[in-house]
């Protein structure tokens, strides 16, 4: 939810595919953001590049990688690379050969945890354009998909002490780099947890403003999504006997599509009624 | 007894007082020494018998030493007082030094003595024998202090300076002014002599090109020499090389004086990086040695020459001892490559058995935050170190062609006191202290440490240990099989029981089969779950602890990364160290339990 552009790696030993491709996605927004490509000319240099850039190593929505570079399957060893080594099952990898005589798309879907496959001559810009905007589609919901369910495995771990649920939810409200632009809050039952007095008020105040603007239900116990028009969203759920009012707060540099924001009215529900459930210790 | 440990900081000293008392019996609280009403707090909640304070540097409040029963332990000989004892007897070469533990009273280190003992000074930094010397020194003579109280009929001794085996007496705090280099007149035993007298801390303040920075980290240079006193002539590794009237001397960290320090939110915001803490001296100055030369050593450094050396190797009798002295035991991405490729070295020498030394003071505590801090993007800093560190230890683990030891001399916390798990068999000094945990710093940490730990200890252990960042000592860490062998607490003692038991092992009939074994457990382990895949997914939590895109950045790590670097004191002592603190609820629950016989 916090992306500034969507970091891509295009693997290529061909230096005119890197420099078309890399023309060819310039332009290309994927819910309102650019773009950052990232290039190699090898799977030496891409594994360089990973353990070199954690965007790269553990941050990318897409990879396109070509087949016979170094060796004959040095593209297929980048693949398991990423998959295997890395432990990466997120980013969406397209394999692109010029030779698909040596990989055969079967052979090699079979064997590789892959995305896609296509040849070099099918590669024209419309079918980059709707391959990068699909696979950034699903790299989003996938990875929202299993943040949500770390971040409840967390939650049901934590269950029981206040103590250790604000351990687990510092990532989210805590502050971080990227907060400047994107600041969040996460406000239970009117405490704005991890927020110093100014952002604490700050907080408060935005949450007022949202508040009274007209949001989305969410659900008919009264939950509601409501978004302004500089960028903040708010997920609220509901205070009951059974569970917290929990706010989350944000601002996103794009419109999230509906499914994210049913993931994280998901989680802010669970975090209310396990709030509740927890005793508040030191 | 209960037992109160009052302390400026939960440092090695104070982590080894608690471990110690606490394997005796005794029910053990600590205090850090933040203010006079934490102090008060923690004497109230706990009601202790005994206060002990490891490690203080300020002034108990009146009600709490003249109600309670309060040691101090105070690192000099009887009769030595003031604040920079160690410093000095470095300085003024003293040969025989001590530790005394003290009643306290108003006057500072001028109460009762309770025990003390004494031991021969070594070259050494302030902090090396601080943590060698002093520390085993202090353990025994507060053990020895706590017999007398508990046995009730020991009279401590009055300080009585007309008595001529009190040769201590009260010596002001040193200033710079006492510790300042003359570089036109001291000769590079008086210039080293300066910085051990004042390394970890303060430092020797000192101008290189009209800008002031403390020094800290010297070594004497045997061959390099050069015409104008304190001109910089090399560089090797990050530390520099200054040319002294007799000689030159190699001074490896700098820290730049006169930087406002930022909170850490400010900082973390701004893109102004002000590096005021310590670092490598040629990452401090930067462009200003473009021109100074590479003095370059051997990557497998077998040499006796007096010179700046972070790695070396000796071979005796098939076997092969790697040392690696790192700076505090911090291990760079750069320093973890070279140690790689010495390493590499290392094992195809005709040897059969590998032992790594790690250094004088730490074996290793992982990455190097400090650089991590000062890089220009902490993240990436962060993801290059941790993947260096790990390809380290996957070549030890991986090494099928000799056996492997880790010889652990020195301390090791966090990914070192996983990575000394990698070798075939882990020998430590009795008095080592391990943090086999990460959760202070705010990490999951890697490091293989999800194969190599609950392989050694279990998985309930393996999960004891990382999620309550608690210190262990040897005796229970060999109990619950993270180590093998306990050794002496005596240097020399311990180097030739290292070395008697290396040979032996080498020298061994069962050797091929030991060797047969270990492939094959390797092999089994393999095929069960890929070193690989324990690593990735390692680094898939670590990514989250360095950055994180869909629910937010981990802040954690970083923020605790910063107060380590700026030495931020903690706004109170955490949970898991104040036990009067804590909330009983599980004894509570536990006396609602049936009694089960």
């Amino acid at each position: 939810m916090f992306f500034k552009y969507w970091p891509v790696l295009l693997v290529d030993d061909e230096p005119d595919v890197l420099a078309i491709s890399r023309l060819a996605m310039k332009n290309i927004e994927v819910y309102g953001l650019p773009l950052k490509i990232y290039t190699a000319n090898s799977t030496i240099e891409a594994i360089a590049l990973i353990n070199d850039d954690v965007e790269v190593g553990c941050s990318l929505a897409v990879a396109f990688l070509d087949v016979v570079m170094e060796t004959e399957y040095a593209g297929l060893e980048l693949c398991d690379y990423i998959r295997n080594n890395l432990g990466n099952k997120l980013t969406q990898i397209y394999i692109r050969t010029g030779q698909p005589g040596i990989a055969p798309e079967r052979d090699v879907i079979d064997k590789y945890d892959i995305n896609g496959y296509f040849t070099k001559v099918e590669a024209t810009e419309d079918k980059l354009y709707s391959l990068i905007k699909s696979s950034i589609r699903q790299y989003l919901a996938y990875g929202m998909a299993l943040s949500t369910i770390e971040l409840s495995n967390n939650l049901i771990e934590a269950a029981g002490s206040r103590r250790k649920l604000l351990y687990t939810l510092s990532p989210i409200g805590g502050l971080s780099p990227e907060q400047a632009e994107t600041p969040r809050w996460l406000i239970i039952d009117g405490d704005v947890l991890f927020a110093d007095e100014i952002d604490a008020e700050r907080g408060l105040q935005l949450l007022n403003r949202l508040r009274a603007l007209e949001g989305m239900p969410l659900n008919p116990g009264g939950d509601r999504y409501v978004m302004d028009n500089q960028g903040y969203r708010l997920i609220e759920v509901i205070a009951t006997t059974a569970q917290s009012q929990v706010s989350f707060l944000f601002k996103s540099r794009f419109t999230p599509p509906d499914l994210v924001v049913t993931l994280m009215h998901g989680f802010v529900k669970q975090l209310a009624v396990i709030w509740k459930q927890s005793r508040v210790d030191s | 007894m209960r037992i109160l440990l009052i302390s400026s900081s939960y440092n090695g000293l104070c982590q080894r007082a608690h471990v110690e008392l606490e394997a005796l019996g005794h029910d053990i609280s600590i205090t850090l020494a933040l203010n006079p009403d934490d102090i008060r707090k923690g004497v109230t909640f706990f009601q202790p018998d005994l206060i002990i304070c490891p490690f203080l540097k300020e002034k108990i409040p009146e009600d709490v030493w003249s109600k309670h029963h309060c040691l101090i332990i105070h690192p000099g000989i009887v009769g030595d007082r003031g604040p920079s004892s160690l410093d000095w007897a470095i300085m003024s070469g003293e040969q025989e030094w001590g530790v005394t533990v003290l009643q306290a009273v108003e006057e500072m280190d001028a109460g009762d003595i309770w025990a003390t003992e004494t031991f021969s000074m070594r070259q050494a930094s302030k902090a090396g024998i601080y943590r060698r010397e002093v520390s085993q020194a202090a353990i025994k003579a507060m053990l020895n202090a706590v017999k007398r109280v508990e046995s009730k009929t020991f009279k401590p001794i009055p300080l009585d300076y007309s008595k001529p085996e009190v040769r201590g007496q009260l010596r002001p705090l040193m200033k710079q002014q006492e510790r300042k280099i003359d570089w036109e007149n001291d000769h590079v035993a008086t210039i080293i002599k300066k910085i051990n007298a004042s390394d970890s801390a303060p430092g020797v303040l000192d101008v290189i090109d009209n800008q002031e920075y403390y020094l800290y980290g010297a070594h004497e240079e045997s061959s390099l020499q050069g015409w104008q006193p304190g001109a910089i002539i090399a560089q090797r590794h990050g530390a520099i090389c200054r040319a002294a009237i007799d000689g030159a001397v190699w001074i490896s960290h700098l820290k730049r004086k006169n930087i406002v320090k930022i909170p850490f939110y400010k900082r973390f915001l701004s893109h102004n990086k002000q590096f005021d803490f310590k670092l490598p001296a040629a990452k401090v100055l930067g462009s200003l040695l473009d021109d100074t030369p590479e003095a370059s050593i051997d990557p497998l450094y077998m040499g006796a020459e007096l010179t700046f050396k972070e790695i070396w190797y000796e071979e005796k009798n098939n076997v092969g001892f790697l040392y690696f002295d790192f700076h505090n035991g911090a291990m760079s991405t750069t320093q973890c490559r070279r140690l790689l490729e010495s390493y590499r070295l290392a094992l195809a020498r005709p040897t059969k058995v590998l032992v790594l030394m790690g250094g004088r003071d730490f074996w290793s505590n992982g990455i190097h935050l400090n650089m991590i801090e000062a890089a220009e993007n902490p993240a990436n800093e962060s993801w290059r170190n941790i993947n260096a560190i790990d390809d380290i230890i996957h070549a030890i683990l991986t090494t099928e062609s000799k056996l492997t030891l880790s010889a652990v001399w020195g301390g090791c916390g966090a990914g070192g006191a996983m990575a000394i798990l990698a070798a075939d068999q882990v020998w430590a000094r009795e008095g080592v202290i391990f943090n086999p945990h990460y959760k202070t710093m705010g990490l999951y940490g890697s490091e293989y440490w999800t194969y190599s730990l609950p392989k050694r200890v279990g998985p309930v252990k393996a999960l004891e240990l990382t999620e309550t960042p608690l210190p262990i000592g040897t005796k229970k860490a060999k109990a619950i099989g993270y180590i093998d062998e306990i050794l002496s607490d005596h240097y020399d003692i311990y180097l030739q029981q290292v070395r008697l038991k290396a040979e032996a092992l080498a020298s061994s009939p069962q050797y091929q089969i030991l060797l047969e074994e270990k492939q094959q457990i390797r092999h089994k382990d393999e095929r069960v779950k890929p070193l690989a895949a324990y690593r990735a997914a390692e680094l898939q939590k670590m990514k989250i602890n360095f950055s994180g895109k869909f629910y937010g950045g981990e802040v954690n790590y970083h923020e605790a990364r910063y107060n380590f670097v700026h030495k931020v004191r903690p706004k109170e002592t955490a949970a898991y160290l104040a036990k009067h603190m804590r909330l009983d609820a599980t004894k509570l629950s536990e006396l609602r339990q049936p009694l089960a016989y």
